[in-house]
């Protein structure tokens, strides 16, 4: 095969321009002719039952279109992204802050706001139930009647644990903390509905799952789905709070009840209190091991608080219980997972599904660990590492892992591992610098066993210029550049000449939702076939036209390659006659996700079998008389198979760190009896520029065997999971004692400093 | 955010007659970095905002041996300006090390004061430097020291009617130097959870002959820590006695927990940063007399 012409190179991203220039249009830049202001009343309590709701005063006001409660839903009321237990508006009790209970639509913002005050809402304050150990106990209240307040109670099982742990020359238990994290996308969401001509609803979303929304905005409406649209225009972050719905669907009701197209944005405050967090997490975790440092057993248990929906819950715990052992050889592993209801915020998807927390356990006890046997972080990490054919304790058969201990090496190699002890430790008397690492897997795709695929449509015009569809949604991501780079690769034609249409239900078929990693993999394999279909046809032009055989033909930089030598005619004469001659340049595809079915029978349940390996390493200076950590520097290294647009994996890779950051150092949603206390970026602290060290970053390249366009395996997840636990390993690596409680803030930093050490 | 009628008054002595007029019904609006919030948060809601910006209230200059800053000075100007940088570099300190650089272009100094929270960072300095204000209504001025100014967490001694004009600061003798420290969550956009200036005045034999020690964000206003100041006064500057000192700034202090920082954290990083403040304000000291 000729090398690649498009892939693998730096490239200006489709939109780029506009987003820079600020032409870029977002749900909150529609504007549209007679368009009411929307707007959700929330619950201010965590727990109470709605003794009264009167809206009539509120739908008297002037200027009012629309005031809906749950009553005026026609359809389904409520979200489904699992089951189907949060309502759109709440109809007898509010269960979390944040809950909604109405939606107005208004001439304005002015008159909306009047319309939510006239709102009578009378409500008695329930105890609410905040603490999941205490709702996991059989006499606690239910948090949803008839529900019971463990929504998840499974445990996985393979080898003998017991037994190892009964033999292993070392022991260690932890019990592990982690916070609620905010995903702070610089959009909040929002949605625009509007009316059809045939009484249809179209809505703009900012989401990421745009025919998942497009189903529950139907239900909701009690419309067929034929009859809804739903459109994303440019998205300012989503990290997977976007995966669920969120206020689209009220844009949709309210457009619908109001007969004209509704504006329903929320405030930050709005979106802090509404949509999903990350999951805090109770983890007690047990490792066993050899005198050398060969693990033995890993035996977990996880308590995940979800709040009181289930939202992507069972989802988001099934892939922290996946990942447990880390990317490591455990032959005996038993992890517990509990998903928990209570009266806090609710919780679900954000970028690595529940790897996260699962990864600062692992990784912290590699290091105990290593600190208990004296053992080099790094050699007890390549010790254990998995390799290409190991069977992983979920059962699955790693197809590709070199890049585990190839991460590993190189990272050692880029912070000088080895030499790490010549750097001054101790720089001042206050000040201690510190070393860790951590070294991660993230599974690519939704897992085995569930319903993974996404289409594509691909049209090339006379002009030689093409339009792709595609119902990915792209939300900073950059999966709009990966598509076009790879159709314009298989076209021969520069990227320029390729249109990506924003996500639209109604031009493209699904392609499920941008998360877990899987668009590269699943649109990019579908948008490759769509376009070798294409290529077929222009080929075979060509054969008829120079009688050269086909073997011998290529496209490349616009033109006709014969014998890898550029011909004179080109791509855009291939396609004007293709016009005239009647053989449409159209092609569609529909791509899932492979898992093969010749490997040994997978034992977990929705595993993935796709990973993106990573390793970070931290180096870290700590002011043991204020707490305060200094990132000085970090390395990352990562495995994406192979990388199909680099300006797009290394800002993956600089933004997951940042964030990684925060979550550990700094990010904690504070919520005391279910209210939370900063809901505002004020006092929810995310890192800024001068809190990001110097990153030193490389990407290295072992193609993925199966299912992989061109080897490309992802990125969008890995780089926000390695960098809590390699800051925690390097603090304890600073301090000489280890943290097991996330964000590291100076007062939990403080009570284990001793500066006499 | 409420109706409200806006004014932009062509002159100073325009303004003052409108904030006469409208008094408790108005607020002044400088840089609305404070004011639009909460407006937003319904915490205040004027009915007529007094816009400066055509006032000329952003000089800044020096006049018989004082500094004078018209309030609406943005923090960008007083980090730029190179006499501040002679005379008072704690209160360029807190400029930088204060939001970002789009927030230094609208935010002001006055606006900083009389916003009157407990964390502002640039009144530690401007107390530390002996600062004192300047107000006028239309019956006159009226100059009070700006430690006399808060009396309480947004609260503080301006009557309704009154605007600030301008502040203004003795300039020092050489023999002093200042120290701003903040501490706060991140390393920029963040309110301190403890901020403070030190200065102190020495003699040639290291004793202490003026000292200053001002904190915010540990008590319901902008304070000074007097007993660590006396204790520094009139003795001989050494390691010791700087954390005795720092020891007594943190027994003055009355901080509460909040989402920033708790009681005790912020009870321990007092010592801990007036005790730094201090010796690097020490180390100034015999830099400048070294090289002088
Ligand atoms: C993102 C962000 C970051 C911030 N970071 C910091 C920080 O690091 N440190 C910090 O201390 N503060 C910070 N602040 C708070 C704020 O920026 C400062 O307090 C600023 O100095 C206020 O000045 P202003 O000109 O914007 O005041 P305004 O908001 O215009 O006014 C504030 C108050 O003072 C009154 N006022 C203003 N001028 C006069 C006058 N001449 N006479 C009478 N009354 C007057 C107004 O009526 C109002 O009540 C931050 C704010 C934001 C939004």
């Amino acid at each position: 095969m000729s090398d690649l012409a498009i892939v693998g190179k730096w490239t200006a991203a489709p939109g780029a321009r506009e987003i820079v220039t600020g032409q870029a249009r977002y749900c909150p830049d529609i504007q549209l002719p007679g368009m009411a202001c929307g707007k959700l009343l929330y619950s201010p309590y965590a727990r109470a039952r709605i003794v009264k709701l009167n809206v009539s005063a509120a739908r008297k006001l002037p200027g009012v279109f629309a005031v809906i409660t749950h009553e005026d839903i026609p359809g389904e009321n409520s979200y489904l992204y699992a089951e189907p237990d949060q309502p759109l508006l709440a109809v007898d009790e509010v269960r979390f802050q944040g809950d909604a209970v109405a939606a107005v639509a208004a001439i304005d913002a002015r008159a909306a706001d009047a319309a939510l005050a006239a709102i009578r809402v009378e409500y008695e304050e329930l105890p609410g139930i905040f603490n999941p150990l205490e709702a996991m106990q059989p006499t606690a209240d239910q948090v949803l009647k008839g529900h019971d307040n463990v929504m998840m109670s499974q445990v996985y099982r393979t080898g003998d644990v017991d037994a190892a742990i009964e033999s292993a020359d070392i022991v260690i238990e932890n019990t592990y903390r982690t916070q609620w994290a905010e995903h702070a996308y610089l959009e909040v969401e929002g949605g625009v509905g509007l009316v059809d001509h045939d009484g249809g609803i179209t809505v703009y979303s900012s989401c990421q799952a745009p025919h998942r929304d497009r189903m529950q905005i139907a239900r909701a409406l009690g419309m067929s789905e034929s009859m809804v649209r739903v459109i994303t225009p440019y998205i300012g972050g989503a990290f997977g709070a976007k995966d669920e719905a969120h206020v689209q669907i009220h844009a949709g009701l309210l457009a619908h009840a109001a007969q004209r197209p509704v504006h329903l944005i929320r405030e930050r405050r709005e979106s802090i209190l509404t949509h999903v967090k990350r999951h805090p997490m109770i983890i007690d975790y047990t490792t066993a091991a050899t005198k050398e440092g060969q693990l033995l057993a890993v035996k977990a248990r996880v308590i995940a608080d979800g709040g009181p929906y289930s939202n992507s819950t069972h989802e988001v715990v099934n892939k922290c219980g996946e990942f447990i052992g880390g990317p490591y050889n455990v032959e005996n592993l038993e992890v517990e997972k509990i998903a928990v209801r209570t009266n806090n915020p609710i919780c679900g998807a954000f970028r690595g599904f529940g790897a996260p927390q699962a990864a600062f356990v692992y990784e912290s006890q590699m290091d105990d660990l290593a600190h208990k046997l004296n053992i080099d972080p790094l050699q007890i990490r390549l010790l254990n590492g998995v390799e290409t054919g190991t069977k992983m304790y979920t059962g699955v058969v790693v197809r590709e892992a070199s890049g585990m201990k190839e991460s590993l090496n190189k990272a050692a190699k880029l912070i000088d591992w080895e030499k790490r002890d010549e750097i001054e430790r101790n720089p001042k008397p206050h000040l201690r610098r510190g070393f860790g690492m951590a070294t991660i897997l993230k599974g690519a795709g939704l897992g085995r066993g569930l319903n993974d695929h996404a289409g594509v449509v691909l049209e090339m015009h006379r002009d030689g210029s093409v339009v792709l569809k595609s119902a990915a949604a792209d939300m900073g991501q950059g999966i709009i550049t990966v598509m076009a780079q790879l159709a314009a690769e298989r076209l021969g034609i520069d990227i320029a000449s390729i249109r990506v249409a924003r996500a639209d239900t109604e031009k493209a078929p699904d392609a499920g939702a941008s998360c877990a990693s899987r668009q590269v993999m699943v649109s990019g394999n579908a948008v490759l076939e769509a376009a070798d279909s294409i290529r077929d046809t222009l080929l075979g032009l060509a054969v008829r036209k120079t009688k050269i055989s086909k073997d011998r033909l290529d496209l490349r930089a616009g033109h006709l390659v014969v014998d890898g030598k550029p011909h004179e005619m080109t791509v855009k004469d291939l396609a004007l006659r293709a016009g005239v001659w009647g053989y449409p340049l159209h092609a569609e595809s529909i791509s899932h996700f492979e898992y093969p079915t010749d490997v040994p029978e997978v034992t977990y349940r929705y595993s993935t079998e796709v990973f993106q390996f990573c390793t970070h390493i931290a180096q870290v200076l700590v002011d043991c008389e204020t707490g305060q950590v200094t990132v000085e520097k970090l390395v990352a290294v990562h495995d994406v198979g192979k990388m199909i647009n680099p300006g797009g994996v290394y800002g993956q890779i600089e933004g997951g760190i940042a964030q990684g950051i925060g979550y550990a150092l700094t990010e904690e949603l504070i919520v005391q009896n279910g209210l939370t206390k900063n809901p505002s970026l004020e006092n929810y602290i995310i890192p800024m520029a001068f809190d990001i060290p110097e990153l030193e970053m490389e990407v290295i390249e072992f193609p993925e065997p199966v299912g992989a366009p061109l080897g490309a395996k992802g990125i969008a997840e890995a780089p926000i999971i390695p960098p809590a636990p390699a800051i925690r390993n390097a603090i304890y690596d600073a301090l000489g004692k280890p943290l097991y409680q996330l964000p590291m803030t100076p007062e939990r930093i403080l009570p284990v400093v001793n500066l006499d050490d | 955010m409420e109706e409200f009628n806006y004014l932009a008054p062509e002159s100073f002595d325009q303004a003052v007659v409108a904030k006469s007029q409208h008094a408790e019904k108005s607020r002044v609006i400088a840089g609305g970095t404070d004011l639009l919030l909460r407006m937003r948060d319904k915490v205040v809601a004027p009915s007529v905002l007094i816009d400066l910006r055509h006032t000329s209230l952003d000089k800044i200059l020096i006049s018989n041996g004082v500094m004078i800053l018209g309030t609406s000075a943005s923090l960008s100007q007083i980090l730029e300006n190179s006499e501040i940088t002679q005379h008072f570099p704690a209160l360029q300190t807190a400029c930088r090390e204060f939001a970002g650089p789009p927030i230094r272009n609208r935010a002001t100094l006055g606006g900083n004061i009389v916003n009157a929270s407990p964390a502002a960072d640039l009144v530690p300095p401007l107390m530390a430097y002996d600062a004192s204000i300047v107000l006028r209504a239309s019956g006159g001025d009226r100059a009070l020291p700006l430690a006399e100014f808060f009396t309480g967490p947004g609260q503080s001694v301006i009557a309704p009617d009154e605007i600030l004009m301008e502040i203004q600061i003795p300039l020092l003798p050489a023999s002093s130097a200042a120290t701003f420290i903040k501490l706060g969550q991140r390393r920029s956009m963040a309110i301190s959870q403890v901020n403070l200036t030190a200065r102190l005045s020495m003699n040639n034999s290291d004793c202490v002959t003026d000292a200053r020690i001002a904190l915010g964000a540990v008590a319901p206003t902008p304070v000074r820590a007097h007993s660590a100041e006396d204790a520094l006064v009139g003795e001989k500057l050494s390691e010791d006695l700087i954390r005795m000192a720092a020891k007594k700034a943190r027994e003055e202090i009355t901080p509460i927990s909040d989402v920033r920082a708790s009681l005790e954290y912020r009870l321990e990083m007092t010592e801990v940063l007036v005790r730094r403040a201090l010796i690097a304000t020490w180390k100034k000291q015999r830099r400048t007399k070294t090289s002088g």
